[in-house]
């Protein structure tokens, strides 16, 4: 176990520095921060002055190293917009995101058990036609689109829901809604899939031959054994999450890491930029590790190797 | 069977392991950074108002941008620039040698900060030392200021490089802050919790970048609000549907389609004024055949400009004759150039123009209706010969290639005023870094300007408008927007064109 934790301890520092390496290349391409960030009666020596003073005149290989020792140091600079440490201004941005993806994350996870579990149980065709064809509407359907259609509906039009900011805990109902419902589909083809294969094997057979009734047999035997492919395929799609929280957050004016880093793309603002993208990065790499670490302890026969 | 309830058990513990980590996180008391509860009920606010992108620093010494309409109501400058002209605030008075290169304010030191502590030139002379500073994005409007000096307590002098007559506007939209408080707290801490002169003071900010201000009772003059919450919204329709929920009070810039929706809502007034923005093309006249004047005279008759304000504005603008717009201080108000399509054949003609597309560039967002009002502009240069290529660029793409006047062809731009038409001289006419032509007659036409007074100046104005508009043609005025404001009925808004709009006038 020690020597698996290492192995992907380096291999997450080697992708964490391809990230680096790739965010650096792409900020700059992105182009001169400077237009923005100066009014527009600002001559062409001022200009030429304010990008010195931003290091943005040294040779790009230059400012590659003064980034990378930077990040060794967990120092990505300042922002250009708002002259703070750039680190500073995603974390103190980071608990509004993982809130919102934590609890998106619970949502979805209870969500597709639940169904999963009812149309098992239940055996109905027509009930798993109607959850699943639900489900597949929902997938089929852009998160913005979503989310604008559910702001129309409860926000503009029932006034039941907020819909701009966190403002306790009925703003979070149409983010979460959003953001847990877009995975719904794909969970429930893997539960129905997986409790397709347990069903048919032999400790199902035994187990209901010693007379246990159909739902005990599924809960208490299948359900475990379900569990264990749905957790992998949870950790598979946490980036769903990130990525669908750049949508949410902008849509819903959330004031997480993802809203900021869109207005930091927007304004060119480097090391906002760079902070942000490093940080997501690493949570998700972290979390991919400790995704397998719990899969290896839930099952016996999965190695770490 | 065991080994089955062992890893159920397992399965289980992991759930609640994950219920826990999300619940942690959900419960976290530091809700976004915020310094206010972000996570309890919604901060009570008199009004709420939307703010276009969140605040990235709330710190008008290294900010130019993103926080106006917000240092408007916490901060105060050395005078308040009214919509009739410059009027004291922290200056008493005003004083300009008669080279017009120096620049001497009386402060009203009998005034207070809304800690308490006093006023005097040292909080002058600190705040433009920071924004003189190299790398500061002030110095872009600042760099005519040759030195600054606080030789008594209350007095403030600047000297110029170059004589300005408009400097007195200038020197009105730099608020200043307390030094010592500034240096006791340092930039991040001043920014964590700004104290300033204006009429609002900073209550608590959600990070993010919304902010909510509470009316300062020692102010001189009683506010209208008793507080503002300025929230991060950046779409425009989410601003408008934030308002038909009541959750937003006042919502700019209303797009002219949606005016007659909103007038049947009864619990919301619209009220428009004149605009300060303008639609324009402009030409890059190192290039042929724009280099021609009678090119660019053929394109600036080529369009029927109440038409186009009729179906692109609803009716909701006018023609423009120039880029100074109407509330502006020295508008000169040029008639807008006939549409004569016969003549504007005739004209392009002659400039021998071959025929060729020439690029046509507009940014999507800022121009009010972009592609709209790009399709419109290529449909009516192509009635007269002219062909182009519609380039629609982010505004953020188009702002650089603009700034680094790489931009080839034509483009079409939305620009804002500000309240004296300095601000579109010095980025439009001469020296700013989006001239894209040199002319040594606008070059003494713009001078003339800043070195005079009263009429004589709205005269050099106008002058330098028909110059550059009608003579020389390097502008296409297009159309200027009124701008709509939908607000909470019954609210004691009065707006105007610039900030800050929800203080109570000086």
């Amino acid at each position: 176990m020690t020597r698996y934790v290492a192995i992907r301890l380096a291999q997450a520092a080697l992708t964490i520095y391809l990230i680096l390496t790739l965010t650096f290349v792409l900020a700059r391409m992105a182009g001169d921060p400077t237009a923005l960030l100066l009014p527009a009666e600002t001559n062409s020596e001022d200009a030429a002055i304010y990008r010195k003073a931003l290091g943005l005149d040294k040779p790009m290989f230059e400012q590659y190293i003064d980034y990378l020792k930077g990040a060794v140091h967990l120092d990505f600079g300042r922002s250009l917009r708002g002259g703070g440490p750039a680190l500073d201004f995603i974390t103190e941005r980071l608990p509004a995101t993982l809130k919102l993806a934590g609890i998106s994350l619970v949502v979805s996870i209870i969500l597709a058990l639940g169904l999963g579990l009812i149309i098992e149980l239940t055996n109905s065709e027509r009930l798993r036609t109607f959850i699943l064809s639900g489900a597949l509407l929902r997938e089929a359907i852009p998160a913005f689109v979503f989310a604008l259609m559910l702001i129309l509906l409860f926000g503009v039009k029932l006034q039941w829901l907020p819909f701009i900011g966190m403002n306790g805990f009925s703003s979070y109902v149409m983010p979460v809604a959003t953001l847990s419902s877009a995975t719904l589909a794909l969970y429930l083809r893997v539960l129905r899939s997986n409790f397709s294969d347990e069903r048919s094997k032999e400790y199902m057979r035994t187990a209901l031959a010693k007379g246990e009734s159909r739902s005990y047999a599924i809960i208490r035997e299948a359900f475990p054994n379900v569990l264990l492919p749905f957790i992998t395929v949870v950790a598979l799609n946490l980036g769903f999450l990130i990525v669908g929280s750049v949508l949410v957050e902008t849509v819903f004016s959330w004031p997480g890491v993802a809203y900021a880093m869109v207005q930091a793309v927007t304004q060119r603002d480097f090391p906002v930029i760079q902070a942000g993208v490093i940080m997501i990065a690493t949570v998700f790499v972290i979390v991919n590790i400790l995704a397998d670490i719990v899969s290896s302890k839930l099952d016996p026969r999965i190695e770490l190797s | 069977m065991r080994s089955y309830n062992r890893r159920w058990i397992a399965a289980a513990a992991a759930s609640i392991a994950v219920v826990m980590l999300a619940a942690s996180c959900g419960g976290s008391s530091s809700g976004g950074g915020s310094s206010s509860s972000s996570d309890g009920p919604a901060v009570a606010a008199d009004i709420s108002v939307p703010l276009p992108a969140p605040l990235a620093v709330i710190d008008p010494t290294v900010d130019t941008a993103a926080g106006g309409t917000v240092y408007g109501v916490l901060f105060r400058s050395l005078v308040f620039n009214g919509l009739d002209g410059p009027v004291p605030a922290l200056a008493k008075s005003w004083a300009i040698s008669p080279d017009g290169l120096t620049w001497t304010y009386t402060l009203d030191t009998s005034l207070k900060f809304q800690d308490g502590s006093a006023f005097d030139s040292a909080d002058v002379l600190f705040t433009f030392q920071k924004m003189l500073t190299a790398g500061n994005p002030h110095l872009g409007t600042l760099s005519i200021v040759a030195s600054i000096e606080a030789p008594t307590p209350d007095t403030f002098v600047f000297h110029l490089k170059t004589p300005n007559a408009a400097f007195i506007i200038l020197s009105g939209g730099k608020s200043i802050v307390p030094s010592d408080y500034y240096q006791s707290v340092g930039a991040d801490g001043f920014s964590k919790s700004p104290i300033g002169a204006g009429p609002y003071k900073f209550d608590s900010a959600v990070a993010g970048g919304g902010v909510k201000v509470t009316a300062w009772a020692d102010y001189p003059i009683k506010q209208p609000f008793k507080s503002i919450d300025f929230v991060p919204v950046p779409s425009p329709q989410a601003q408008i549907a934030g308002l038909q929920t009541g959750t937003l009070d006042v919502v700019a810039n209303v797009a002219a389609s949606q005016v007659e929706t909103l007038k049947s809502d009864s619990k919301l007034k619209i009220t428009e004024t004149e605009g300060n923005n303008v639609a324009f093309i402009a030409f890059n006249t190192g290039q042929a055949p724009m280099s021609s004047l009678d090119f660019r005279e053929g394109v600036d008759l080529a369009f029927d400009r109440d038409a186009m304000v009729k179906t692109l504005l609803s009716g909701h603008g006018v023609a423009a004759g120039g880029l100074i717009t109407q509330p502006t201080i020295g508008y000169p108000d040029l008639d807008a150039p006939k549409y004569d399509a016969t003549a504007a054949k005739a004209a392009i003609k002659k400039s021998g123009y071959d025929g060729s597309a020439i690029n046509l560039t507009y940014p999507t967002s800022v121009l009010l209706n972009a592609d709209l009002t790009a399709q419109a502009v290529a449909s009516y240069l192509n009635d007269v010969g002219v062909k182009v290529t519609l380039i629609p660029l982010d505004y953020t793409t188009f702002l650089q290639q603009w700034a680094a006047k790489t931009i080839q062809g034509m483009y079409i731009m939305g620009y804002n005023n500000g309240i004296d038409a300095d601000t579109i001289i010095s980025s439009l006419y001469a020296g700013g870094s989006r001239v894209l032509f040199t002319d040594d007659a606008v070059t003494t036409a713009v001078a003339l300007t800043r070195t005079t007074s009263g009429d004589v100046r709205v005269k050099a104005l106008k002058a330098l408008e028909e110059l550059v508009m009608e003579t020389k043609h390097y502008y296409a005025p297009l159309m200027m927007p009124n701008v709509i404001y939908a607000s909470t009925a019954g609210l004691p808004f009065t707006p105007n064109a610039f900030s800050p709009m929800y203080a109570a006038p000086k």
